[in-house]
């Protein structure tokens, strides 16, 4: 269909505003962070910082909590990535190729988990993780995220998995190939991508939580970034430097896999209902 | 992108269902199928062992980590809890708890804050993200560039999110009230007012958000059959007649999946008010996960958090199965 020029220029003009409406947080985010102490709270803002500076970024990284908040972040999100990934891509093979009796169901549980308002675990957590004196330690936020992760990864494998052809799970059993054999030989190699889907977002489900670590750490000894950020902001609400040099540490990466890495994370957020 | 994107072909054909939507309960078909028992014996018996042996671990570790903490926090929920003088704790009181917590003023103005922001971000996301994804689906030159630009904020954290909005929401140095200024208009005084506040928490939502709605419905039109609409065009009909009785009812089930997903995650919403206002001014903005945390970490009222707790859960389970229910009668008539 072809479109009168007056028409295409509309559409332009109302797609353009909004795109800067979206990328303007980030914009702000980043041309802050890039400003000296003194331009912060000028008014008018300096829309531009000039000369930009790196100040802010080297007082984050050799000064300061945030290096903690960070390592506890990376920590915390791949341990917790690598488990969820070799407890659930198993199950997921097993519901999507070998069902048995009431896998459905169980499949159909595991799926509700997510939707669980995660404000009902805090209470069981908290004073689990107190009796057993893992609170404000890494380890009780690895706990802490396997069940989030966990029905993510089995949702998107399953999907995935329910793709594998049966002549490869055929010739696998021909060759005496038990269950995991087959898992491991065939399937898992010819569904990397899969995997790296899923890999990616229970990473990200770690990396962005809140309520659990707020709950679970609170010192650098073990919080995260979220729980970081959120003290800066409620407890000194002016350094706005630091805290977006910060924030663009933290969020630079994400925000570049959220674009290279479009089509996984949809699918991730629908839960396989999307073919590669 | 286009090719990965195909749930919607099956979804806008109705052929079948995405699964998404299959396992919420839309298509269930193929999920009673495996709660048949197996028929056939022989390698179909081994492979059920061995399905159940792979699933085993994962079942273990959510029944630890889920079932167990779960029904720990019920059974806390109808006994007394005292932090501070745990000999009065552990009294059976069956719902007192609830009944303290329902009666509650507190409470009640955080679920209707709740149900108010839900309904509010929902509407407006719909309303704002249904003329992106057309404008996306329109086929202009660049399209690919805009929907980076569009799905930039998809899996930015709440929090860092919530930081900056409150950054931009600040009333002298604030980047919106300057921008609204040059345009000759005086901001409001956002998050020190009830309505800035909830006004705010609504527009660092939308952001959040919007991105989510879009790419799920463009995955929904990228796959209608263009042929329909090539015929429905021969016959004279208008764009917005297009729209309702053709586009519409194909996104169906791409509408489904984000009224049900949005839908519980907009009711538990805790991140960004935590950040952006604390619930605040005077609880103008708090709503029921911010209530519930209050009353575990600032009143130290565990059982009654515990309660509270269970009355969302309750509530998010009959509104998921309300959501398919209505989308599901819909389809039927349609």
């Amino acid at each position: 269909m072809k479109r009168k020029t007056s028409q295409t220029i509309l559409l332009y003009l109302l797609l353009i505003p909004l795109s800067l409406i979206m990328l303007f947080p980030f914009f702000w985010m980043i041309t802050t962070s890039l400003k000296p102490e003194v331009d912060m709270f000028a008014t008018p803002p300096v829309w531009i910082p000039n000369p930009p500076t790196l100040e802010n970024y080297a007082n984050v990284i050799f000064e300061g909590d945030f290096h903690s908040y960070l390592l506890n972040s990376l920590i915390v999100a791949t341990v917790s990535t690598i488990l969820g990934l070799v407890i659930g891509a198993p199950a997921a093979f097993g519901f999507a190729r070998m069902p048995y009796r009431f896998s459905g169901i169980l499949f159909l549980i595991i799926i509700a988990i997510r939707m669980f308002p995660p404000v009902s675990l805090v209470i069981p957590y908290f004073m689990g993780m107190r009796a057993v004196e893992l609170i404000d330690r890494v380890p009780a936020l690895i706990i802490a995220y396997l069940p989030l992760e966990l029905p993510l990864v089995i949702w998107l494998l399953e999907g995935f998995f329910r793709e594998f052809p049966k002549e490869l799970q055929e010739a696998g059993e021909m060759d005496g190939l038990n269950a995991l054999g087959i898992l491991v030989r065939i399937a898992i190699p010819v569904s990397l991508p899969a995997i790296g889907v899923a890999a990616m977002f229970a990473f990200l489900v770690a990396w962005n939580e809140f309520i659990f670590a707020l709950s679970l750490t609170r010192t650098p000894n073990a919080a995260t970034m979220p729980v970081g950020i959120a003290g800066y902001v409620t407890n000194f609400r002016t350094f706005w430097g630091p805290m977006t040099a910060a924030a663009s540490i933290y969020t630079i990466p994400v925000l570049i896999v959220t674009l290279f890495a479009q089509r996984g994370i949809v699918r991730g957020l629908l839960g396989g209902a999307i073919k590669a | 992108m286009e090719n990965g994107l195909k749930t919607a072909s099956q979804a806008g054909e109705g052929t079948r269902a995405p699964r998404a939507a299959a396992t919420l309960g839309a298509r269930p078909e193929r999920r009673i199928a495996l709660l048949r028992p197996s028929q056939h014996k022989g390698p179909h018996a081994a492979r059920s062992r061995e399905g159940f042996l792979l699933t085993l671990p994962a079942l273990v570790l959510l029944v630890i980590s889920v079932v167990y903490p779960i029904l720990w926090a019920l059974n806390l929920s109808v006994h007394t809890f005292d932090v501070i003088n745990p000999s009065r704790s552990g009294q059976f009181v069956g719902l007192a708890n609830y009944v303290e917590i329902l009666s509650s003023s507190d409470f009640r103005a955080a679920f209707l804050n709740t149900v108010a922001f839900v309904t509010a971000t929902l509407t407006a996301e719909l309303l704002i993200a249904f003329p992106i994804a057309l404008l996306l689906h329109s086929g202009l030159r660049g399209t690919p560039i805009f929907r980076l630009i569009f799905s930039s904020p998809l899996m930015v954290a709440p929090v860092v999110g919530g930081m900056l909005w409150q950054f931009m929401f600040a009333d002298q140095y604030g980047a919106i009230n300057n921008v609204l200024a040059v345009i000759g208009v005086q901001g409001p005084l956002w998050l020190a007012t009830v309505w800035g506040a909830r006004a705010a928490v609504l527009i660092g939502n939308l952001w959040l958000a919007v991105p989510f709605d879009v790419l799920v419905l463009l995955a929904g039109m990228a796959n209608l059959p263009e042929e329909l609409f090539e015929a429905a065009r021969i016959d004279g009909a208008r764009g917005r007649e297009v729209f309702r009785h053709i586009m519409l009812p194909l996104l169906r089930p791409a509408l489904l999946i984000i009224l049900v997903i949005r839908l519980t995650d907009a009711f538990r919403i805790f991140d960004l008010i935590y950040i952006l206002t604390g619930g605040g001014p005077g609880g103008a903005t708090k709503t029921m996960s911010i209530f519930t945390y209050e009353e575990i970490f600032t009143r130290l009222h565990f059982a009654q958090g515990s309660a509270a707790s269970f009355i969302m859960l309750g509530i998010t389970i009959i509104l998921s199965i309300f959501t398919i229910r209505v989308m599901r009668s819909k389809e039927v008539s349609a």
